[in-house]
């Protein structure tokens, strides 16, 4: 397994220092045990350290590996292992990490992200290590989030150069097409996907059977890849083209009228695209935040227009103490925090019985409310607004839809976000 | 990553299993499909699904001169596709094709049938896609028109990109399969399957709860058959296990494409029984990783019927492994076992002699009794 390479200076590596700093490193960190032994260490003076690269091979400097006691080494393999786990070179390309100097930012980003988790399980790692702190940041948040705050301030911390490889950068420093032949192959990427599912399931496994003593990045990370949360956009306008296209029986084939296209002796039918009435409520009432509420009007404004639900077929209502029929955006009405709740009980019924007529209902609200108690005539949609309070489940009868408090998946945001703007624009000019 | 799913594409279409191409407009879809069907020399027909009507794919019904039948015409293309005898049937923006039109289409893309006329075996079908979100008039697709296909992701790499706009673009090699070894490796793929859906039974059909991905690649019967053609098309033409990976996740989805592909992986360490056997024949994997869990099964097939005989047996397994330099990671194997030590067993010094100076360097001489109670 160990096959320790160095072209121009074969020097060999210390093996039982190296087992031993494994060792220490899997006593502490049990859950990450199989990621450490799939390392395929490899002796290479020219690196100043340790490095990594996507195929999880370890470049060991020999002489680094005698002068750090055996713990900082086990530090050090905890947090090279870590940059793989983490992904932390396909999350760089994500966030375009091209040039040098970005690279050397995503590189410490990456650091603190990890040096955190571990400096929470009291592992020594050598000095001067990266924590948030060293890049200004507050704790607990992810490489992508310290990055972006680095390049945003445009200063370069005060830091000797950081360079993990190309597993923590994706970027990997001129390959020599002669010495990386005689490399060892190290995994390949679908293979490094499955270690990491592993990983995942070993971790949350570890969560189940010793609760709050995990350094909580692990867990997140593992939960992130075990069950990738689905972005709520994608899923608030699924579910609002879907019930658009089965309330209006969808553009579709219809014997009403005969089609244009003529052949002798058999009817064809014609295409009919017949448009809902949509009904949208508001819940305006003062534990609604105003932020949450406006993303989530804008996107399903946004995608009810781009279904073709025009400004006579769509009635907006704000529902609060009492339920008001609205001719503008919706806001929410500051004088009435801590004023009486919202009853969507009523404003559902107040909906379907107005002038209207919706053929769908779609409703925003953050959950704190009474429900009607039978199913409504029509559909219902609910995009449930983030709350901290308790708050009753809401119906089964109704299609929800969880908006989250965070903007995630920084790299899929950025068609809704540009619907947003757009649709937020109309609506003030209007 | 897109060099994975443009072999991907190839492979498929060599296998003669539907895709699906998902991206956004202007990423080349279409181009690459027709000019990988040239240089493959098929022919290729384009058909726009948007702005066709159900007849274009149920075909025209024309009454006989007489009356007394119905004869269901198919389209030129059709019966061009008939006349060549194989080649591709490229079904363009799927994806804002209405309802009525891809419910006529779930017969074309799974049995090659348009009207009356069945389309050779050798015409494969390739469709294109916008994703709903990015398409204004787009609809979801139906998840049973869904389901008959083998999903992939168009993505573009910027610095891919870039060297194709230099050196020309490589359109994706379809491989020639050789039909009997082609027929060889299904049986095999779908033991596999077959195997893996007994052991999970909540995946042989798990249509997905949410709007979002029901239109997209889930596990059913027909997709798990759909993924062991694709298995077995990879073996057959020697392909990366990337490009497997991609072609299983688009047949019945990623979740459990994982599941399957780690199954199969366990599946390749040695059976822990068979070690206690025979242990001195036994090999330790090469990859850490495959060495702990090999060592981790052999103790937990011990634990669970405790012998003195089966003990030793997994001492001289872990005996074989400790020689290569695999001494830390037999650690934990060695724990568990001191910690159920049968009377009358004693184990190999050998062991413990060879596990001594990691032992002394990571400064760790209590961590083999530490499990014993």
């Amino acid at each position: 397994m160990f096959l320790p390479v160095d072209v121009d200076n074969p020097v060999r590596l210390d093996l039982t220092r190296l087992a031993a700093a494994r060792l220490l490193a899997a006593e502490s960190h049990p859950f990450l045990a199989i990621a450490l032994y799939a390392l395929t260490p490899v002796a290479d003076s020219s690196r100043p350290t340790f490095a990594v690269d996507e195929n999880w091979r370890l470049f060991i400097n020999p002489q680094q590996l005698i002068d750090w006691s055996v713990q900082e080494v086990a530090g050090v393999l905890l947090h090279e292992v870590g940059h793989v786990i983490r992904d932390h070179a396909g999350r760089a390309r994500t966030a375009i990490v091209v040039d040098e100097s970005s690279r050397f930012l995503w590189n410490l980003a990456a650091d603190a992200e990890i040096n955190d988790d571990l400096r929470n399980a009291k592992v020594v790692l050598p000095q001067p290590a990266v924590f948030p702190e060293t890049l200004k940041s507050p704790v607990g948040k992810v490489a992508e989030f310290y990055y972006a705050n680095l390049s945003e301030h445009g200063r370069t911390p005060e830091f000797p150069i950081a360079d993990c490889g190309a597993g923590c950068h994706g970027h990997s420093d001129n390959p020599d097409a002669q010495a990386s032949a005689l490399l060892p192959i190290g995994l390949s990427g679908s293979e490094s996907l499955l270690l990491r599912r592993r990983v995942a399931e070993a971790i949350v496994i570890a969560a189940g059977k010793q609760a709050g003593t995990l350094p909580g990045g692990w867990l997140r990370w593992a939960e992130a890849t075990l069950r990738p949360k689905l972005n709520w956009r994608k899923l608030l306008s699924a579910a609002i083209r879907s019930a658009v296209a089965a309330v209006s029986g969808a553009s579709d084939y219809s014997y009403r009228r005969p089609a244009r296209r003529q052949v002798p002796r058999v009817v064809l039918p014609s295409m009919q695209r017949p448009l809902p009435r949509v009904a949208v409520i508001v819940d305006t009432s003062g534990s609604v935040g105003e932020v949450a509420l406006q993303r989530a009007w804008s996107e399903v404004h946004g995608c009810l227009r781009t279904l073709g639900v025009r400004r006579d077929l769509l009635t907006v209502f704000a529902a609060d103490v009492d339920v008001r029929r609205l001719t503008g955006p919706p806001r929410r009405q500051m004088a009435l925090l801590g004023g009486g709740g919202t009853n969507m009980a009523l404003a559902i019924e107040t909906a379907l019985q107005s002038l209207a007529r919706p053929d769908l209902v779609v409703v925003i609200t953050d959950g704190l409310t009474p429900w009607p108690v039978r199913k409504p005539s029509r559909p219902v949609i609910v995009a449930l607004l983030p709350s901290t309070m308790k708050r009753p489940a809401t119906p089964s009868w109704a299609r929800t839809v969880e908006i989250d408090e965070a903007e995630t998946d920084p790299g899929d945001g950025q068609l809704p976000r540009q619907r947003v703007s757009t649709s937020r624009r109309r609506t003030h000019a209007a | 990553m897109s060099a994975t799913v443009r072999s991907a594409l190839g492979v498929a279409v060599g296998a003669r299993v539907p895709v699906l191409l998902w991206g956004g407009a202007g990423l080349g879809k279409s181009s690459a499909v027709r000019e990988m069907a040239l240089a493959a020399g098929l022919p290729c027909e384009t058909v726009i699904a948007s702005i066709r009507e159900p007849s274009d794919f149920a075909g025209l019904p024309i009454v006989s001169p007489q009356g007394e039948s119905v004869h269901f015409a198919p389209p030129a293309w059709a019966q061009r596709l008939a006349e060549n005898g194989r080649g591709v049937l490229f079904l363009d923006e799927i994806s804002t094709a209405p309802p009525a039109v891809q419910a006529a289409l779930l017969r074309v893309v799974l049995e090659r049938t348009v009207g009356d006329l069945a389309l050779p075996d050798a015409v494969t079908v390739v469709a294109a896609a916008n994703p709903p979100e990015q398409a204004a008039d787009g609809w979801d697709l139906s998840p049973p028109l869904a389901n008959r296909f083998c999903h992939l992701d168009w993505d573009l790499d910027a610095r891919e990109w870039a060297e194709g706009v230099l050196a020309g673009f490589h359109p994706a090699d379809v491989p020639l399969l050789d039909e009997e070894q082609l027929f060889g490796e299904l049986t095999a793929a779908r033991a596999a399957v077959g195997a893996f859906v007994i052991a999970r039974g909540h995946l042989l059909h798990a249509h997905p709860g949410n709007e979002a991905t029901a239109g997209r690649a889930w596990p059913s019967p027909r997709s798990w058959e759909m993924a062991a053609r694709l298995i077995a098309a990879t073996i057959v033409c020697n392909a990366a296990d990337a490009v497997r990976a991609v072609l299983v996740a688009g047949a019945v989805g990623p979740a459990a494409a994982a599941e399957y592909l780690a199954w199969r992986e366990d599946l390749d360490l040695p059976d822990p029984e068979d070690v206690l056997r025979d242990p001195t024949a036994f090999r330790l994997p090469e990859r850490g990783d495959r060495a702990y869990a090999a060592l981790a099964a052999v103790t937990a097939a011990v634990l669970a019927n405790n012998t003195a005989e089966r003990w030793e047996a997994a001492w001289l397994a872990i005996a074989a492994g400790t020689e290569n330099g695999h001494a830390d990671i037999a650690v934990a194997a060695v724990r568990l076992l001191i910690a159920h030590r049968p009377d009358g067993a004693t184990p190999p010094a050998k062991v413990l002699t060879q596990m001594t100076p990691v032992l002394k360097t990571a400064g760790l001489f209590d961590v083999l009794t530490r499990g014993r109670r």
